[in-house]
């Protein structure tokens, strides 16, 4: 097998290929071997294998024999706790993977964690898990321009360290085998094409807009400029959003007197944090629902942007993404100003010099701390507020919406609260299925993955 | 019949009935955040500065067990971390170079069967073997007090005062909105109601729920916390509120006895187990011990290997030495013997088991449920920690929806004080206690408020009926330091 080797290898580790027949439907792609693969020199073979062989294969109508598996990176490089480098990816991937997925030509690859997953850069793990992405050929590098689908799924290993990982990683392999089977399609955004995102101008819009009562409680969203409200927004149907600003007074004492009627209170998405703006804008005071609570009861992600794709199928910029350029472009203008200030401000220390006098002028400190930041500032990943708060350069521009053009800030704004509106209604749903249904009903006596219909004869009492 | 604020216990997974539960503290909680909690930063200075001299005297110590041959090598491999004339110190902080000389140079617990890390390289440095190993060489103790130290100076006694923000004296703070006679630094945490599997709140940036009580460096950190001046610190905290929720949904008759006839619950078990008929019999290490390990380890699946260790642990802080026929087969047959004096806590534990097999999920009271996806694992050991977890769940879960009602009983109580001018607010949930700071004068009215609104939790909203088969009980206590202290 010394041919196989990459140039990453180091003499020693053996060599684990792949296991399975070929060609085949679906191609299994994990870390790296463990232990006893290596020791055995066949792939998933410990612990995580016989887990992912008897627990997960079942639940998508899947079995070892049916299935391809292989590693990322194919010696134990590194031992069992250190997830390969990238240069390992690169160099032991890029050497076997394309040759591996010609050979098997798989409709489906799975890309078990984080490490396999990073082979298709438009797949991310958190938000894809259990969700079959389709890729073209220009996807990935490391398939040979393979193109077909691809299904991120946690690695099986994940289950055995923290063990409340089961139940999305069982969630994920059974919907996968629906998927597969054609009872389940990825949810679509239908409201995409006609959003309806703007800013109140007027008393008269804002009066118009509530009366139309769809929601029992009003989605609301709130964004801040630093510890200051900016602007609240509120989403009277899917895929309509407003914003009043948090400086029209007119309009939000407007609205404080208007959403009581008819409503029972506002829909929130982490309602401790919203409801301080809320009562800062002069508009708190309602009973309240929380959107993230729901999610957490129901033992699903957290994060409105990961909820909104999972559950709704509308991709969401993340605030870091929408708020960081600008901001950052805002902080290098205050720095260079702070920089020419500076360098305005040296002291001047006079010399003699054997024929004339001659002035220098010495950098201070800040100066030499705002040139360093400064040259670094480009950077894709440098902090450049975390850098400047350490060196103590404080008082400048923070991250804020308010950097943000109109157009952009609006439409993100008013998504969150649009979002809200349509996860309550899917959270309500999903509540009801739960414990909607009769105990056994869903077949043989047993009831499904998710379902908490519980006979009756086995309450507590 | 429901409890305060609308909530059931309907005894079967009722996810709309936890929508409402989880609501009901967030005004408290909105509150706490906002007003953080007081802390005297000289006491914190003064802390770290001796826990840094502690740091360096025991570095020295534990150094003086090197054999003098072999320092050259730690240190070599320490970085440069010995410091330049005053001798040659062994790296504490670093696992590698503990296991090298407690294992290989000086041979701690030989012939037994160690721990060894995850990656399986050397022998594990964990706290929990070190503490099995206490007594076996003077160093172990020594080095689990430089890591306290270490752990209390770099999260506490550093941290704290950096981020602690000061709230200035006059009629209405910028920070908390209320007014302050002097200025005084306080600590925001962020409180939680979205991080655990069994509903209990949580707490970070910094976490203030897990300052350390059990030893005497750890309560000396939470001495740091102070009310403001002219206020008082006041806490209320539940009476083995597992152990009666075990009772409760048990019903185990003897369990149920005990608790209702107000007897001391480890005393009891002890003269049961040993037979003794004179309660002034009973001795404290001897006999109380393992029954209390017992009663409160028994919701969290303790196992003999597990008692045993609480049992070292018992013995090491009393400065006892373990009896030789303290094994683990002693602990086996102690927890079967437990299990016969509450026959129905057999049953209880069976029957979580059984929800965790046949549904895959375990419920609280409440009707939180928490899957139990572990039971369709290929490998007993993950099995084993589910049912472990599908027994202690419904227990602890059921503690904290209990809890959570019980704040808003206190809030609502609050707001009404407040209204009528007391200055009074509630300061920091920690699972079961509930710390509170109020104006001088009315410490003692406060703690009364806390323990009967706290201990009705669990009574009808309407009818006041208690909704649980043996009495709850709260104990309320007024810092008379004023600082926040906990027996």
């Amino acid at each position: 097998m010394d041919g196989d080797r990459c140039a990453a290898c180091e003499s020693g580790c053996r060599f684990v290929g792949g296991d399975g027949p070929e060609p085949c439907d679906w191609l299994l792609i994990g870390e790296k071997p463990g232990r006893e693969e290596a020791n055995r020199g066949r792939p998933f073979v410990g612990d995580s294998g016989r887990e992912t062989d008897s627990t997960y294969l079942g639940l998508a109508g899947l079995s070892r024999p049916d299935v391809r598996i292989t590693n990322t990176v194919k010696c134990r490089l590194g031992g069992n706790n250190n997830a390969p480098t990238a240069k390992q990816v690169r160099s032991c991937g890029l050497r076997h993977i394309p040759g591996e997925v010609e050979r098997a030509r798989p409709q489906v690859i799975v890309l078990l964690g984080a490490t396999a997953c990073g082979l298709v850069p438009k797949v991310e793990l958190e938000r894809d898990h259990g969700y079959p992405v389709w890729i073209g050929s220009e996807d990935s590098e490391f398939f040979g321009g393979w193109e077909g689908w691809v299904a991120p799924m946690y690695h099986p290993a994940a289950g055995l360290h923290r063990t409340g990982m089961m139940t999305p990683m069982l969630e994920d392999w059974e919907r996968v085998g629906r998927w597969w089977g054609g009872k389940w399609r990825a949810p679509a955004d239908e409201n995409i094409a006609n959003v309806d995102y703007k800013v109140v101008e007027t008393a008269g819009e804002l009066w118009e807009d509530l009366k139309d009562e769809y929601y029992e409680y009003l989605p609301v969203d709130t964004e801040r400029d630093g510890s200051r409200p900016w602007s609240l927004q509120y989403s009277t149907r899917p895929g309509r959003g407003r914003l009043i600003f948090a400086d029209r007074k007119d309009l939000l004492e407007q609205f404080a007197a208007s959403v009581a009627w008819g409503r029972s209170g506002y829909l929130l998405h982490n309602a401790p944090q919203d409801m301080d703006m809320l009562e800062a804008m002069g508009v708190g005071g309602m009973e309240v629902r929380d959107t993230m609570q729901e999610a957490h009861q129901l033992q699903l992600p957290q994060s409105l942007k990961t909820l909104g794709w999972r559950l709704l199928g509308v991709g969401m910029r993340s605030w870091k993404e929408l708020v960081g350029p600008p901001s950052r472009q805002k902080m290098v203008t205050w720095l260079v100003e702070e920089w020419d200030r500076e360098t305005e401000s040296r002291e001047c220390v006079t010399i003699k010099l054997k024929t004339r006098e001659k002035v220098l002028r010495r950098p201070t400190q800040r100066e030499k701390d705002l040139k360093r930041i400064l040259s670094h500032a480009g950077k894709d990943g440098y902090d450049v507020w975390g850098k400047a708060g350490e060196a103590g350069i404080v008082g400048g521009p923070i991250r804020s919406i308010a950097h943000v053009g109109l157009e952009e800030a609006v439409r993100y704004a008013c998504q969150d609260a649009d979002v809200t509106g349509r996860m309550g209604e899917e959270l309500r749903k999903e509540r009801e299925r739960r414990v909607g249904g009769v105990w056994g009903e869903s077949g043989e006596g047993k009831g499904k993955w998710g379902e908490w219909n519980v006979r009756e004869e086995d309450w507590d009492r | 019949m429901s409890l305060y604020g609308g909530i059931e216990l309907p005894g079967h997974p009722c996810p709309e009935n936890v929508r409402r539960l989880d609501l009901l503290p967030i005004p408290q909680i909105r509150r706490m955040m906002r007003m953080g909690v007081g802390i005297d930063k000289e006491w914190l200075w003064e802390l770290g500065s001796k826990l840094e001299s502690r740091k360096v005297e025991l570095r020295k110590e534990i150094s003086s067990y090197v054999p003098p041959d072999k320092l050259e090598e730690f240190v070599s491999s320490s970085s440069g971390e010995g410091e330049g004339g005053m001798g040659l110190e062994l790296n504490v902080e670093s696992a590698e170079q503990v296991a090298t000389l407690l294992f290989k140079l000086l041979g701690v617990g030989s012939g037994r069967q160690l721990k060894r890390t995850k990656s399986g390289k050397r022998v594990s440095t964990g706290k929990k073997q070190l503490e099995t190993l206490k007594r076996e060489h003077a160093i172990v103790p020594l080095i689990l007090e430089y890591r306290e130290a270490s752990k209390l100076k770099n999260t506490y006694t550093d941290r704290l005062p950096e981020i602690a923000r000061l709230h200035p004296r006059g009629e209405e703070c910028l920070i908390c909105g209320r007014p302050h006679r002097e200025d005084h630094w306080r600590v925001h945490t962020e409180i939680l109601t979205t991080r655990t599997d069994t509903g209990r709140l949580a707490s970070k940036s910094p976490n203030l729920q897990n300052i350390p009580v059990r030893t005497v460096l750890g309560r000396e950190v939470r001495k740091a916390f102070v009310p403001q001046p002219g206020w008082k610190l006041v806490a209320a905290d539940y009476s083995q509120f597992e152990l009666r929720l075990l009772a409760h949904l048990s019903r185990d008759a003897n369990m149920l006895r005990i608790f209702r006839e107000g007897g001391d619950i480890h005393l009891a078990t002890a003269m049961r187990a040993f037979g003794i008929d004179d309660p002034k019999k009973v001795d404290k290490i001897l006999h109380r011990a393992p029954c209390k390990n017992v009663n409160f380890g028994i919701a969290y699946g303790l196992t003999y290997l597990g008692l045993y260790d609480l049992m070292a642990l018992t013995h090491a802080t009393a400065g006892v030495p373990v009896p030789d026929w303290l094994d683990e087969a002693w602990c086996m047959e102690f927890i079967l013997k437990w299990f016969e004096l509450y026959p129905q806590c057999v049953e209880y534990f069976e029957l979580q088991h059984y929800r965790a097999k046949r549904y895959e999920i375990v419920w609280t009271m409440c009707g939180r449920v928490r899957p139990v996806p572990e039971v369709r694992s290929v490998h007993k050991r993950i099995r084993e920690a589910g049912l472990r977890q599908a027994g202690n769940m419904p227990i602890q879960g059921s503690q904290a929806d209990i809890f959570k009602v019980g704040m808003a009983r206190v809030e609502r109580r609050l707001v009404e004080w407040r209204a009528a001018g007391v200055g009074v607010e509630a300061l920091l949930p920690i699972h079961d206690e509930l710390l509170v700071e109020v104006e001088e004068g009315w410490e003692d009215e406060v703690k009364t408020l806390l323990e009967w609104e706290m201990g009705r939790a669990m009574h009808d909203g309407q009818t006041g009926e208690l909704r649980c088969r043996v009495p709850i009980l709260t104990e309320g206590k007024v810092m008379e330091e004023d600082r926040w202290t906990k027996e």
